[in-house]
């Protein structure tokens, strides 16, 4: 029999992706959007998850799913409209659905006790519709019904021999579609051999079922979606069906890689296609997409990484053969094993930005706002550690945004503003990385009281002159919240120093602007990826340490850092300009560094900074390893890296660096 | 007559197939006990399926609920007792 725990993986990475689309359709409605299509997206992800939770046992998931299914399909057939308050409803039900299928997950779903309230809830609303819709008919004088299959239309299900040992069941799917459509009847070919000759552990059945109203692709792809060893075909209705071009061949996805498709038979003339046009997904034929476990792409990355630092050891073996041509393709095709290795972690950043079109709405109904959240540039990808760690971050941008940034209605209206704000969030790629601006149309930033709530609070001195820029970077301190009222979205002036700290974390940047009365941006950017460092080798001492590529505008040799170093103030001259000097060997208190310096001018927050180094090694590639607990605390490196030749080098985070000097 | 086991599931269909195998090589009118049935699926029906293809009689009896249900889901015209 068929191993169902196989398949968890599948189901609970699908369930996952179908409570998503789930929201984003939710949201889409709650923003105003008038799709049916919408409300059908939510039937089915919601059914989907019902029917395979049942594989599972997991009966909480079954009953939940079920009744908000039954609510939603109240709605999807116009009996009831989706109201603030079933909105909410099924908005909880995503929430526990997601709990539940994490439960899952480790391996046991515990009901929740706001489950039973929100199955309540939506119980009632099915039983006010349902019982007063049975009274109505009670009363009505209606002519018994009679079974009419000219009205039907048939789904055929084409079943494998070998289905049986596959773990089918044809029952569960019969039940199921009588849950959703009426059966008017039953059609069973048993077109195997005669009793005598039965393997009876072979399925020989074809069965059709004659069913009202019309079934629907979309239906059928999600019936078959977890049964093994069935195809699906709807065809037309029985009074119809000669004139009638058939129409669609489900099969189901489990089953696509081990079954060959069946040719069609021309005078058949049936459309017959894979699963692939059902899911908009490829079929297993010519696969475009398959799933694979996040550890073991992030197993692969490591191991590409690994022989990218060993690339430069193999070339050197390779010059000595002096075989050019060799030498050449050995190195494209390390990288290009490199980029293709590292864009399979690449997820486009829309599906988890449209989580926080339900955070803006959480946010507007505390605050009694009225608040839209436009996304653009959602096809953007972005590696997927770098956007789970961008989440939280951008919570706390949106939120903000939201409390702080966009006006009360009747003060947008008096400031002739239109009465919604808007957040936005756009991404987009920005040279090798990528860029995502979050912008409100909102009060800004309020300058004169930023920096009188500094210099209060000892971060800058009274006389000190500041551009606005740097008075506006000032809200990613500490302890810094200009807001009055401390509010349970925000306000707390932990918020955007963590954002800061995040991004930075990541290899990023934040930036801010604002203008008074017409909003705030913030553009931070990111690299494409943390896993593989485009880096610059030093040395001070003994002890290896690695610089961002990018970071880096200049290296000065010995004699050019002689010839600049200026003894006062602890700057260097490069060409007129001078540059702050900081010695790495005393702030990381390398005992071993020697005397004779060379140097590497960087960029920072803060402005070029001369790093005084023992010796310039030069540009490498490596993998980021993240450090050992005891040395996170020691936030002035940001990772580790081993070298092919086995030597440890520390990757420096500069921002902390001077941020730390300062100190 | 032949009692069926409590499973008339996939899982046990070959026991149930040799029973009644055994039972029609040596009767053409083949008379089920049903009364144990507490599961049965579509193997077991195409079982039954299989042996109208042919000139066998089957009697039901003790039809359970299980079974009700089944015959009721396959649509198919086999009443308690009746000879088909």
């Amino acid at each position: 029999m068929i191993d169902f725990e196989e398949f968890l993986p599948t189901f609970i990475s699908e369930s996952l992706d179908n409570l998503t689309a789930f929201e984003d359709a939710l949201m889409a409605v709650n923003s105003g959007e008038d799709d049916p299509e919408l409300i059908n997206q939510m039937f089915r992800s919601v059914h989907s998850i019902k029917g395979g939770a049942g594989m599972f046992d997991a009966e909480p998931v079954v009953r939940l799913a079920h009744v908000a299914e039954s609510v939603l399909d109240l709605v999807r057939t116009n009996v009831i409209e989706l109201s603030e308050n079933l909105l909410e409803l099924q908005l909880q039900t995503k929430d526990i659905l997601e709990r539940y299928i994490n439960e899952l997950a480790c391996g046991k779903v515990t009901p929740l006790e706001q489950d039973m309230l929100v199955r309540d809830a939506l119980q009632s609303v099915f039983d006010k519709v349902t019982l007063s819709a049975n009274e109505a008919v009670s009363t009505s004088t209606q002519s018994p019904h009679k079974t009419d299959l000219s009205n039907a239309n048939v789904l055929a299900f084409e079943i494998d021999e070998n289905a049986y040992l596959m773990g089918f069941k044809l029952e569960p799917l019969i039940s199921d579609v009588q849950e959703q459509y009426k059966i008017v009847a039953t059609e069973i070919n048993y077109k195997g051999p005669d009793f005598n000759e039965l393997e009876p552990t072979k399925c020989y059945l074809d069965v059709k079922l004659h069913v009202t109203p019309a079934i629907t692709e979309e239906y059928v792809e999600d019936l078959l979606s977890f049964s093994a060893g069935v195809e699906g075909r709807i065809e037309a209705s029985t009074s119809d069906q000669q004139n009638s071009e058939p129409e669609t061949v489900y099969q189901n996805e489990l089953t696509a890689s081990s079954r060959d498709e069946k040719p069609v038979a021309p005078a058949q003339a049936q459309t017959s296609v894979s699963a692939s046009k059902l899911t908009n997904k490829p079929s297993s034929s010519n696969a475009k997409v398959i799933k694979v476990s996040s550890d073991k792409l992030d197993s692969l990355v490591d191991e590409v990484g690994e022989l990218v630092t060993l690339k430069y050891q193999i070339k050197e073996l390779l010059e000595a053969s002096a075989n050019q041509q060799l030498i050449k393709l050995f190195d494209k095709s390390i990288d290009h094993l490199r980029d293709t290795a590292l864009s399979m972690r690449l997820v486009p950043l829309g599906e988890s930005l449209s989580r926080f079109h339900r955070t803006v709405r959480e946010a507007a109904k505390v605050t009694n706002k009225n608040i839209r959240l436009e996304i653009a540039g959602g096809d953007t990808e972005l590696d997927r550690i770098t956007v789970e760690k961008l989440m939280d971050p951008l919570t706390h941008i949106i939120r903000n945004s939201c409390d702080h940034g966009i006006e009360a209605p009747a003060e947008r209206l008096a400031l002739g503003k239109e009465e919604t704000g808007v957040v936005s969030i756009t991404a987009s790629y920005k040279g090798s990385g990528v860029s995502l601006v979050i912008s409100d149309d909102g009060k800004g930033l309020d300058r004169d009281r930023i920096l009188a709530k500094a210099i209060k609070n000892g971060l800058v001195s009274e006389h000190e002159t500041l551009t606005d820029k740097q008075i506006y970077r000032l809200i990613f301190h500490a302890g810094l919240s200009t807001a009055e009222q401390v509010t349970d979205l925000s306000g707390r002036g932990v918020g955007m120093d963590v954002v800061r700290k995040n991004i930075e974390e990541l290899g990023g940047e934040i930036e801010i602007d604002s203008a008074l009365g017409k909003g705030t941006k913030l553009t931070i950017a990111l690299p494409l990826t943390t896993a593989i460092m485009n880096g610059f080798a030093v040395k001070v001492g003994s002890t290896m340490l690695l610089l961002q590529l990018d970071q880096i505008t200049e290296c000065l040799s010995i004699e050019e850092f002689a010839k600049s170093a200026v003894q006062k103030q602890g700057c260097i001259e490069v060409r007129g300009e001078y540059i702050p000097k900081l010695e790495l060997a005393k702030l990381l208190d390398i005992a071993d560094a020697t005397t004779v310096q060379e140097a590497v001018i960087v960029k920072s927050n803060q402005g070029l900074v001369a790093l005084s180094v023992d010796k310039l090694l030069g540009e490498l590639q490596a993998v980021i390893k993240p450090l050992d607990p005891l040395l996170q605390k020691a936030n002035m490196l940001s990772g580790i890296v081993k070298m092919a030749s086995g030597e440890i080098g520390f990757c420096l985070d500069v921002n902390s660096l001077i941020v730390n000097n300062q100190g | 007559m032949v009692t069926l086991p409590s499973n008339c599931c996939v899982t046990n269909i070959d026991v149930v197939y040799a029973l009644l195998k055994e039972e029609c090589n040596s009767n053409k009118e083949l008379e089920l006990d049903c009364y144990q049935v507490e599961q049965a699926d579509s193997s077991f029906v195409q079982i039954l399926l299989s042996l109208q293809q042919g000139d066998v009689c089957i009697a039901h009896y003790n039809i359970p609920p299980a079974l009700t249900e089944l015959y009721a889901i396959y649509d198919l015209p086999i009443t308690d007792g009746m000879k088909s």
